[in-house]
C-alpha cells in the first residue's frame, strides 16, 4: 500500500473518532475538539487522495485544505465563544444537566 | 368577464365588509345589500343569456394544462340563482337577527365569501375548478359555524372540519386520479368520459371517491354526522348555509358528477349509480325517522334536511330524465321551503327563546304570521299540491316509475308520509294553549318577519307555476334535457 | 447589457457591502442600510429572473478564470426562483425587524449586530444559490451556518445559547461530512465543477460514496427526520425575524444543493435506492412533524415542528424523479412551488406568531383565545399561512400538493399521493387547533399591548403572497424549465 493511502486511511479513522466524540461526549469543549478532529481527518484524506495519481502534486486539494482550515478556525472560534458565554450564563459545561436525558426531540 | 361576476361581486363585498370594521353597521348593511342586488343582477343577466343560447364562459391559467374555468350554463345558474337571491333575503333577516350580536363584521364578511365560493362551485366548468371552490367553501364556512366562540360551537366546528376536510381529501385524490387517466375534462351534458374503456375498476373507485367527497356536504348517510351539530351556529348561518349553500353545493356536485362528468349511461353501465341510489334511499328513511324523535327544533329540521337532500341524490342516481330534472328542481324548491323553516326557528329562538318542540304551545297565538308561513312551507315539504314540494316530488316519483325503479317511488311516498309525521306535530304544538308573554307591537323584528313571508310565498309560487317557463321546475327540465340526448317531458 | 450579465456577482457583492456598511453605520442607522440593501437585492434578483426567462440561463466566470481553475456561478431558473424567494422574505423580515427591534432592549439583538449578521447571511445564501462548484458549496454552507448560529444566540439567554450550540454542532457535523464527500468525489472524478461532473461522472464506488456522504450531510442540514433534532429548539428560541429566515430560507439552501446534486449532476438512479429512502424519510417527517406539532403548547415550537413536517414534502420529489420526462417536470414543479409558498407562508407564520407573543406577553397558545377579535389582521395572517400549510385551495401550498399528487398518480406510485393527502389533513389538525383558539370567545375586554403596524401587516402580506402564488404557478414552471438543462451546456455569456 502506497504512503498516500496511509494518510487517507488515517484521515478516515480520525474522522470516525471525531464523529463518535462529537455525538457521544457531553462536555462542550470535547465536542468542539472532536469537530476539529473530524476536520483534520478530512484534510488528511484530501492530501492523501490528492496525491494518488499524478507525478506532480495536485494543487486543488491543497487549496481545499487551506480553505477548510480557515473555515474550521472560524467555526471553532465561534464555538468557543458561545461555549464561554453559555458557561457564564448557566455555569454548565454540558448542554443538558447531568443525569437528564437530552431534549432529543 | 360577466361569468366571473357572481364570484367576484360577493368576494369584493366581503373584503369591503372586513375593511369597514366592526363599528359602521349601517354602511356595512348597505354594502352587503348592494352587493347582493348586484350579484343577483349579474346572475339574472347570465340566465337570460343562457336561455337564448349564449353560454358565457371564461378561463384563467392556473396549473399546467388545467386552467380555472367557468361557464354560465343553465344547470349551474339554477344553483347560483338560488344561492345569490336567497343571500339577499337572508341578509335582511340576518341584519335583524344579529342586531345585538358580537363580531358582526367577521360574520357578514365570511358570509359574503361563502356565497362567492358557492357561486364558484355552481359555475365551474371542470372538476378541478369545482373542487377548488368546494374546498374554499369549507374554509369560509368554518368561522361562521364557530362564530359564537362557545365550547359547543368550537366542538361543532371541529367535527365539521373532520368531515369537510376528509371529504376534500377524497375529492382531491378522485379529481387528480381522473386527470391522470383521462386528461383535462370539462363538464359536458351526457358525460365527458366517453373514450375510456379498460379502466372500469378505476372509474368505479374514482366515482366512489368523488361521490364520497360530495356526499359529505350533501349529508349522504353515513357522512352526515357534521350537520346536526352545526346547528349550533346562528340561525342565518343554519338557514342559508346549511339549507341552501353548503349542502346544496354537495348535491350539486353529485348532479354534475352523474349527469355531466360520467353521464347517466356510463354511471348506469358501471353500476355505480345503482349503489348511490340505494345509499340515498337509506338516507331518506334514516333522516325522516330520526327527525320524528327530535325535540330540538333545529335538529329536527337538520334531519329533515338530510332526508330531503337524499331525495335529490336518489333522483339523480336513478339516471332517468324526469327524475333527474325533479332532483334539480327540488334543489331550488327545498331551498326556499327549508329556509322558511329555519328562519322561523331562528325567530322563535331570538324573540321568544323557544328552541324545542315542548316549548311551542302558545306560539301560534303570539306569532301568527310566522307560524302560518311555517305551515305553508311544511305542507309544501310534505308534498301537498299545488305547493312547490309537490311539483318536484311528482317529477321525482314519476321519473322513478318511468325508469322502472318502482321501489324508489315507494321510498318517496313513504318519506312523504314521514315528513307529515315530523312536521305536523310542530304545527299542532304551536296551536295548543301555552303561556307566551303578550304581544307588544309587531310579532317580531320586521327585518326578520318579511323574509319569512317572502320565501313562504315563493314556496307557493314555485309550485303553482311549475309548468311555466321561468319557474325552477321548467328551468330544471331545460337544463337536464341535454344530458339525456334530446328528451322532452 | 453588460451589467446584467454581472448580476450573479452583484447579488453577492451587494449584501456583502451592505453588511460592512451596516457595521460601520452603527446601531441607529443600520436598519436603514439594511432596508436599502434588501430593496437592491430584490431588484437584482428580479432582474436575474427576468433575464433567465427572456434569454435563458447563463454561467458567470468569477474573475474571468473559468472552471476548472476558477469558480463559475450558474444563473438558471431554479437559482432564480430561490434568489427571488430569498429576496422577498429578506425584504419582509427586514421591514418587520426594524419595527420589532426598535421596541426591545438593544442587548436582545446584539446591540445592532443583528443587521450585519443578517446581511452576511443574505450574502452567503445568495452565493449558495448561485454557485456551480461543489467545494464552494461547502464554503457557502459554512458561512450560512456561522451567521445563522450567531443569529440564534443573539439574545444571549441560556435557552438561545443551548439551542445555538446544538445547531452549531449539527452544522459542524454536516459540514465535515460534506467535505469528506467532496474529497472522495474529487479523488474519483478529478473536478469540482458541477457541469463538468455531470458530463464525466461514471459509475464508480469512490464517487458514489462521496456523493452519498455529501447528500447525507445536506440531509442533516435540511433537518430531515431523523436528523431534525436541532431544528425545533433553534427555530423556536431565536428572535422572531431570525426564526422566520431560518425556516423559510436557511433549510432551503441545503435542499437546493441536494436538488442540484441528485437531479442535475448525478445521472438518474446513480445512488441506487437512496432516492426512495429519501422519499420514505420525507413521509415519516410529514407524519412525525405534524404529530409533534399537534402536541405543542407554545406557539413557536408548533410552528417549528410544522417546518419539520413541511420539509418532508420536499423530499417526495426524489422517488418521483426517476420516471423522468413529464413526471419529473411535474414533481420538480411541485417541489419548487412548495419551496416558495412554504417559504413565504412560514415566514408569515413565524412573524405573526412573534407578533402575537409580543402583544400578549407570553407564548402559550391556550391563553391566546379571542385574538381574532382584538387583532384581526394578525389572526387573518396566521390563518392564511395555515391555508398554505394545509395545502388547501386557493394557495401555493395547494398547487404544490396537486402537482406532486399528479406526479405520483402518473407514475403509479400512488402511496406518495396518500402520504401527501394525510399530511394535509394532519397540518389542518394542528393549524386549526391554533385558529380555533384565536377565534374562540375569550375575554371581550382583551386589550393587547400596542405595537407598530408593520408587525401586523408584514405577516399578512407574506401569507397573502403565499395564497396568491397559486396564480403564479405557470411562471414558476417556466422558470423551472430553464433550470436543469443548463449545467451540461457549459454556456458562457
Amino acid at each position: 500500500m502506497s504512503s498516500h493511502y496511509v494518510y487517507a486511511m488515517g484521515g478516515v479513522v480520525l474522522f470516525a473518532l471525531g464523529t463518535y466524540a462529537l455525538l457521544a461526549r457531553p462536555h462542550l469543549i470535547h465536542k468542539v475538539i472532536a469537530a476539529n478532529f473530524m476536520g483534520s481527518g478530512v484534510f488528511l484524506v484530501l492530501i492523501g487522495l490528492g496525491n494518488r495519481t499524478a507525478a506532480e502534486p495536485d494543487p486543488v486539494p491543497q487549496a481545499m485544505v487551506l480553505t477548510g482550515i480557515v473555515v474550521t478556525v472560524a467555526m471553532t472560534a465561534l464555538g468557543l465563544a458561545i461555549v464561554k458565554r453559555y458557561y457564564s450564563a448557566t455555569g454548565m459545561t454540558t448542554l443538558d444537566a447531568p443525569g437528564e436525558d437530552g431534549e432529543r426531540r | 368577464m360577466t361569468v366571473w361576476l357572481p364570484v367576484l361581486v360577493p368576494l369584493v363585498t366581503g373584503i369591503a365588509t372586513f375593511a369597514l370594521g366592526e363599528g359602521r353597521s349601517k354602511a356595512r348593511a348597505a354594502v352587503n345589500l348592494a352587493g347582493a342586488a348586484l350579484a343577483s343582477g349579474t346572475v339574472i343577466s347570465l340566465v337570460v343569456g343562457a336561455y337564448s343560447g349564449t353560454v358565457r364562459a371564461g378561463e384563467v391559467p392556473l396549473l399546467p394544462g388545467l386552467p380555472l374555468t367557468m361557464h354560465g350554463d343553465l344547470l349551474g345558474l339554477l344553483f347560483s340563482a338560488v344561492a345569490t337571491v336567497l343571500w339577499g333575503v337572508t341578509l335582511v333577516y340576518a341584519i335583524g337577527y344579529m342586531d345585538h350580536a358580537r363580531d358582526r363584521a367577521r360574520f357578514f364578511g365570511f358570509f359574503a365569501w361563502c356565497i362567492a365560493a358557492a357561486n364558484g362551485v355552481a359555475l365551474a366548468a371542470d372538476p378541478l375548478s369545482l373542487f377548488l371552490f368546494y374546498e374554499i367553501l369549507s374554509l369560509t364556512t368554518y368561522p361562521l359555524v364557530v362564530h359564537s366562540g362557545t365550547p359547543e360551537a368550537l366542538a361543532a366546528g371541529r367535527k365539521y372540519l373532520y368531515y369537510a376536510l376528509g371529504g376534500g381529501a377524497a375529492l382531491l385524490i378522485g379529481v387528480a386520479w381522473l386527470a391522470a387517466i383521462a386528461g383535462p375534462v370539462r363538464f359536458t351534458p351526457g358525460g365527458a368520459l366517453g373514450a375510456l374503456s379498460g379502466h372500469e375498476t378505476e372509474l368505479r373507485v374514482i366515482f366512489g371517491l368523488l361521490a364520497g367527497g360530495f356526499g359529505v356536504k350533501a349529508a349522504l348517510v353515513p357522512l352526515h354526522g357534521w350537520l346536526p351539530g352545526a346547528m349550533v351556529a346562528p340561525a342565518p348561518v343554519s338557514s342559508l348555509l346549511h339549507a341552501v349553500a353548503v349542502v346544496k353545493a354537495g348535491v350539486f356536485g353529485i348532479i354534475r358528477l352523474v349527469n355531466e362528468l360520467y353521464g347517466p349511461e356510463l354511471a348506469t353501465s358501471l353500476g355505480v349509480a345503482q349503489v348511490l341510489a340505494v345509499v340515498a334511499a337509506v338516507g331518506i328513511i334514516f333522516g325522516s325517522v330520526v327527525a320524528l324523535r327530535q325535540d330540538d327544533l333545529k335538529r329536527r329540521l337538520a334531519y329533515s334536511t338530510i332526508a330531503q337532500l337524499s331525495y335529490i341524490t336518489l333522483g339523480t342516481a336513478l339516471c332517468s330524465p324526469l327524475a333527474a330534472a325533479g332532483a334539480l328542481a327540488h334543489l331550488a324548491h327545498h331551498a326556499v321551503m327549508k329556509i322558511t323553516m329555519f328562519f322561523t326557528a331562528g325567530s322563535l329562538a331570538e324573540t321568544l327563546h323557544v328552541k324545542t318542540l315542548s316549548g311551542l304551545p302558545g306560539v301560534a297565538r303570539r306569532m301568527p304570521i310566522t307560524m302560518t308561513s311555517f305551515a305553508v312551507a311544511a305542507f309544501a315539504l310534505a308534498g301537498i299540491p299545488p305547493l312547490a314540494g309537490f311539483a318536484s316530488k311528482w317529477m321525482l316519483g314519476a321519473g322513478a316509475a318511468e325508469g322502472g325503479s318502482v321501489w324508489a317511488l315507494l321510498v318517496y311516498v313513504a318519506s312523504g308520509a314521514l315528513a307529515l309525521g315530523y312536521m305536523v306535530p310542530i304545527l299542532t304544538a304551536s296551536l295548543r294553549e301555552g303561556n307566551q308573554p303578550a304581544r307588544t307591537g309587531t310579532e317580531s323584528d320586521p327585518r326578520m318577519l318579511w323574509p319569512i313571508v317572502i320565501v313562504a310565498i315563493l314556496s307557493v309560487v314555485f309550485g303553482v307555476t311549475a309548468g311555466m317557463p321561468g319557474s325552477p321546475a321548467h328551468w330544471a327540465v331545460t337544463a337536464i334535457a341535454p344530458s339525456f340526448g334530446g328528451w322532452t317531458p | 447589457m453588460s451589467l446584467v450579465v454581472h448580476l450573479p456577482a452583484l447579488l453577492i457583492i451587494a449584501p456583502l457591502a451592505g453588511a460592512c456598511a451596516s457595521f460601520v453605520a452603527g446601531r441607529r442607522r443600520a436598519p436603514y442600510v439594511a432596508l436599502t440593501v434588501a430593496a437592491v437585492n430584490g431588484t437584482l434578483a428580479l432582474a436575474l429572473a427576468a433575464r433567465v426567462l427572456a434569454e435563458g440561463p447563463w454561467r458567470y466566470r468569477i474573475g474571468g478564470w473559468g472552471a476548472p481553475v476558477g469558480i463559475d456561478l450558474v444563473a438558471d431558473g431554479t437559482a432564480a426562483l430561490f434568489l427571488v424567494l430569498s429576496a422577498a422574505v429578506g425584504l419582509a423580515v427586514t421591514i418587520y425587524a426594524s419595527a420589532y427591534f426598535r421596541s426591545s432592549d438593544p442587548a436582545a439583538y446584539g446591540h445592532g449586530l443583528f443587521w450585519t449578521l443578517w446581511l452576511f447571511m443574505s450574502t452567503s445564501l445568495n452565493g449558495l444559490f448561485l454557485t456551480g462548484d461543489v467545494f464552494n458549496v461547502y464554503v457557502c454552507i459554512e458561512l450560512v451556518g456561522i451567521s445563522a448560529v450567531t443569529l440564534v444566540t443573539l439574545s444571549g439567554g441560556p435557552d438561545a445559547l443551548r439551542a445555538g450550540l446544538r445547531y452549531l454542532f449539527a452544522s459542524m457535523l454536516g459540514a465535515m461530512t460534506y467535505l469528506l464527500g467532496v474529497a472522495l468525489l474529487y479523488a474519483a472524478a478529478g473536478t469540482l465543477d458541477m457541469a463538468t461532473l455531470r458530463q464525466t461522472l461514471v459509475a464508480d464506488a469512490t464517487a458514489a460514496t462521496g456523493l452519498a456522504f455529501m447528500v447525507a450531510a445536506l440531509v442533516l442540514k435540511t433537518a430531515l427526520v431523523p436528523a431534525h433534532f436541532w431544528l425545533p429548539t433553534a427555530h423556536a428560541s431565536a428572535p422572531t425575524p431570525v426564526s422566520a429566515a431560518l425556516s423559510a430560507l436557511v433549510v432551503k439552501g441545503s435542499y437546493f444543493v441536494i436538488l442540484r446534486l441528485l437531479l442535475d449532476v448525478a445521472p438518474p438512479g446513480y445512488l441506487g435506492g437512496v432516492d426512495i429512502a429519501l422519499g420514505v424519510l420525507g413521509s415519516v417527517a410529514i407524519v412525525w412533524g405534524s404529530v409533534q406539532a399537534l402536541m405543542q403548547d407554545r406557539i413557536k415550537l408548533l410552528v417549528a415542528y410544522s417546518t419539520v413536517a413541511q420539509i418532508g414534502y420536499l423530499f417526495l420529489v426524489f422517488p418521483l424523479a426517476r420516471a423522468g420526462g413529464d413526471v419529473l417536470a411535474l414533481a420538480l414543479g411541485g417541489a419548487l412551488v412548495h419551496v416558495i409558498s412554504h417559504g413565504l407562508a412560514k415566514a408569515g407564520l413565524f412573524l405573526g406568531a412573534g407578533s402575537l407573543i409580543t402583544r400578549f406577553g407570553h407564548d402559550r397558545i391556550a391563553d391566546m383565545a379571542g385574538a381574532a377579535r382584538a387583532l384581526p389582521v394578525l389572526a387573518l395572517g396566521v390563518s392564511l399561512a395555515g391555508v398554505t400549510m394545509m395545502g388547501l385551495p386557493p394557495s401555493g401550498g395547494f398547487a404544490a400538493k396537486w402537482l406532486l399528487v399528479s406526479a405520483a398518480l402518473a407514475t403509479g406510485q400512488w402511496w406518495w399521493a396518500v402520504v401527501l393527502v394525510i399530511g394535509g389533513l394532519l397540518a389542518a389538525a394542528y393549524m386549526f387547533r391554533l385558529i380555533r383558539i384565536l377565534l374562540a370567545g375569550g375575554d371581550p375586554e382583551l386589550r393587547p399591548s400596542a405595537s407598530p403596524l408593520r408587525t401586523e401587516w408584514v405577516p399578512l402580506a407574506l401569507s397573502a403572497a403565499a395564497v396568491m402564488l397559486v396564480f403564479a404557478v405557470p411562471l414558476i414552471v417556466r422558470l423551472a424549465e430553464a433550470g436543469t438543462t443548463l449545467l451540461a451546456a457549459g454556456v458562457t455569456p
